[in-house]
């Protein structure tokens, strides 16, 4: 019950003293936090280290990417692909850690779209890269251009289609307007996330520290919510796209392909990415939350993580055994049991989270 | 704009008009109920007229294939989404509907599930292992360890067995844009002007183009008349004793309240600005628009965002011309939070004026198609303030469910858009 100690001393060091001020009165419905420099404090330490940090480490590993699709431009082999293709899962790692930060600077210029366009249900990257590298076209891969093309050939997945091709290493050979596309891709995504990183630490920052006087929110709480809704939906997420459609109607239905990356076979890998950062981003709003439903969010993060963690990163292989398969078929439901855990916690108190649903149709 | 403005208040009760409903009469939930159902009936009556409309003109094409009956055909598509588009407002928050929508107006679909289809679309999809099933040219089908005896195609084949096959929601079979498909084939034409061209003579036994005519012709007639059953099936839902009606009275008048502002909010937002709108521009992608093979989206757009209006202010032009009107929502809020009114109205406005934007530059060549394509700075500009002006038409309508204390309402979101 590790896990659940260290909700609890959240509890203890945050909760305790504002229901000290409130004389215990509180009951459900209401908010455990009422003081706008509350939830500042909170949102501030959220931002400072599990925000900036991330974006950070997204900046730096993506210039690895890029080095590293230039080193193996500049010698086509094996070791070298090897090398680009461990980049990209850094690269690919370190956006699952920050895939569920929604608002903000992310969302500027299309960033989040651009940077990966997922799910593709039609395949319309598959067909606009096609027509892109058939055309051998440069100039759209210019500094100025590229960026205003579709977000189905910009991002980490239309990487992933190029590197994780079993003829990979071939077309390289026979195409240099591979070379020239995956640079682009590579520098875009670079580009993008200096860009977000940059912007969280130069403006957004301040947003947080007064979110009024941004007139971008009514007040800190508002900000939270936006935290909180980055939670939820991020779970949602994971239990509507990363793994129902995945695990088809059966086992022999079930669909290795509808799963997120699953051309680099890391689609679970994602998701342990994903539950790192989501248990994170609640442990530090427990304060928030009555004391049972931390426990019960808690608990539901801690099996969640146990299934997981005796998974494999590729969802084919784990989908290529029946026992495998009955194990993915747990971690959907430990994420359902998530969801709703948190959903009984967030109405236990009075936070607005809106009228939005995640599906779309 | 002053004249429609000053007509939309004059409606609603806004200002003094000797038709208009007396200022200091109650509005109940209850009428505004009985106008929102007044008009679904007369929605779903218009589209079921139009399809018949269709359904002849079809079989005016497979009795004489030739450019004239292929262009009466396609205008009577054309007509019969401009009642049935006004219905889409009726289909988030009724489960009857929503469920029944996929048979109907699913989209978008992966055409080569159906026929014949060009080399840019490809051969292969991460997804759809029927992405090029072809049924028209294949009376056997065995993929993926799924059979398909396609050799008789009916309609119950393309509604039991085709549709959403393999339980993919791009394998369309059936409704209204596999018949668009059918009639125009599809635009090879990117993003630049021009719609789909496919030749009469693909209906033709004497002179078929493109192979399997005959069983490309039993496609279009089975697909057609299912439409028109499964509209007769909606006209029944509505009428007392019907499953909409029925599940809608059940709600109480709250609850219906709180169904007709989903419809709306769910319709404008996730919906049409995000999924058929936002995701186009994101993707650069002719193939994301809604009408994408006759390039009538910018009117399936305009249509859709009338509808809302429709049942915001209870009031609905019927296809001969008849208006059905009566208590609103609009009304209601004129009451109990005028100025909220006014916002909703000005809301509608500014929509409306950016659909009209999207109708005159389709006039001039520039369709929906063309106004999303990469580097076109001016079309970005036009889709955005479609985009927005329904994103802040949405931000309205949850004033309006707040202002109301309506509970348990939830607005379809969509991937590709941000928050409200």
């Amino acid at each position: 019950m590790m896990v659940m100690n260290k909700y609890l001393s959240n509890i203890a060091t945050l909760a305790l003293p504002i229901l000290a001020l409130t004389g215990g009165q509180l009951a459900y419905g209401q908010n455990l936090i009422t003081r706008d420099e509350d939830w500042t404090a909170i949102n501030l330490t959220v931002t400072d280290e599990l925000v900036i940090p991330v974006y950070q480490n997204m900046q730096l590993v993506s210039l690895d990417l890029l080095t590293a699709t230039e080193n193996f431009c500049a010698d086509i082999s094996v070791d070298s692909l090897n090398s680009l293709r461990a980049a990209f899962h850094q690269s690919m790692a370190a956006w699952q850690s920050a895939q569920h930060i929604q608002f903000g600077p992310i969302t500027y210029f299309n960033w989040n779209f651009r940077l990966q366009y997922w799910p593709d249900d039609r395949g319309t990257s598959a067909r606009q890269l096609n027509a892109l590298i058939a055309s051998q076209d440069e100039t759209v891969l210019a500094s100025d251009v590229f960026p205003r093309q579709s977000v189905g050939v910009q991002g980490l997945p239309a990487l992933e289609r190029i590197l994780f091709d079993e003829n990979t290493l071939s077309d390289f050979q026979n195409s240099s307007y591979l070379c020239l596309l995956s640079e682009t891709i590579a520098r875009n995504i670079n580009e993008i996330s200096t860009g977000v990183s940059q912007r969280w630490v130069e403006e957004y920052r301040a947003i947080i520290l007064d979110p009024v006087e941004s007139g971008f929110y009514e007040g800190a709480e508002d900000l939270s919510i936006d935290f909180l809704k980055a939670l939820q939906e991020a779970i949602a997420k994971i239990r509507d796209l990363k793994l129902l459609p995945a695990l088809g109607e059966s086992f022999a239905g079930a669909r290795n392909r509808a799963a997120e990356s699953w051309r680099s076979e890391h689609s679970l890998a994602n998701i342990k990415s994903n539950l790192n950062s989501l248990e994170l981003l609640f442990s530090a709003y427990t304060a928030a939350f009555y004391e049972e439903d931390v426990v019960s969010v808690a608990s539901a993060f801690e099996n969640l993580t146990a299934t997981l963690v005796v998974l494999p990163d590729s969802m084919l292989l784990a989908l290529a055994d029946e026992e495998q398969y009955a194990q993915v078929q747990a971690l959907h439901a430990q994420a359902e049991i998530l969801h709703e855990a948190l959903e009984t916690a967030l109405k236990n108190t009075d936070l607005y989270l809106g009228f939005n649903s995640l599906d779309g149709d | 704009m002053f004249k429609k403005i000053c007509a939309l208040a004059c409606m609603i009760g806004l200002v003094g008009c000797s038709s208009s409903r007396q200022s200091n009469e109650a509005i109940s939930h209850d009428a505004i109920v009985e106008t929102y159902i007044a008009i679904a009936q007369a929605s779903y009556e218009d589209s079921l007229i139009s399809t018949r409309v269709l359904e002849d003109a079809v079989n005016a094409l497979l009795a004489e294939p030739n450019q004239t009956t292929l262009t009466y055909a396609k205008n009577a598509w054309l007509a019969a989404r401009v009642p049935y588009q006004q219905t889409e407002a009726f289909r988030f928050g009724n489960a009857v509907v929503d469920e029944w929508e996929a048979r109907v107006n699913s989209w978008p679909l992966d055409e080569g599930l159906i026929d014949y289809t060009a080399a840019f679309y490809g051969d292969e999809s991460d997804n759809n292992y029927f992405y090029t099933a072809n049924i028209i040219a294949n009376e056997l089908i065995d993929i993926g360890g799924i059979s398909v005896d396609a050799a008789q195609i009916t309609p119950q084949l393309l509604a039991e067995t085709l549709h959403e096959i393999d339980g993919v929601e791009s394998n369309v079979a059936t409704g209204y844009h596999a018949i668009e498909f059918l009639l125009w084939g599809q635009d090879l034409n990117g993003t630049n002007p021009g719609a789909g061209n496919r030749p009469a003579t693909d209906y033709s036994l004497g002179e078929c183009t493109n192979r399997n005519c005959d069983r490309r012709r039993d496609y279009v007639s089975a697909v057609t008349s299912l439409l028109v059953s499964d509209l007769e099936e909606m006209v029944y839902n509505w009428q007392v004793g019907g499953a909409a009606y029925d599940d809608l009275m059940r709600k109480g008048p709250a609850g219906g309240l709180a169904t007709i502002l989903t419809g709306m909010g769910s319709l404008a937002y996730g919906e049409l600005a995000g999924e058929r709108i936002r995701l186009g521009l994101l993707l650069n992608d002719p193939e994301e628009e809604h009408d994408c093979f006759s390039d009538n989206t910018h009117n399936s757009h305009y249509y859709d965002a009338l509808g809302i209006k429709n049942v915001y202010l209870g009031s609905y032009e019927r296809i001969n011309g008849d208006v059905i009107s009566g208590a609103s929502l609009a009304g209601l809020m004129n009451q109990e939070a005028p100025a909220l009114a006014a916002e909703m109205l000005a809301r509608l406005e500014s929509t409306e004026l950016a659909m009209d934007v999207l109708i005159s530059e389709a006039a001039r060549g520039n369709t929906f198609d063309v106004l999303i394509a990469s580097n076109n700075m001016e079309g970005e500009e036009i889709i955005s303030t479609v985009v927005d002006s329904l994103m802040e038409e949405t931000r309205t309508i949850e004033n309006i469910i707040r202002e109301l204390n309506l509970q348990n309402v939830s607005l379809t979101g969509s991937d590709s858009l941000g928050r409200l």
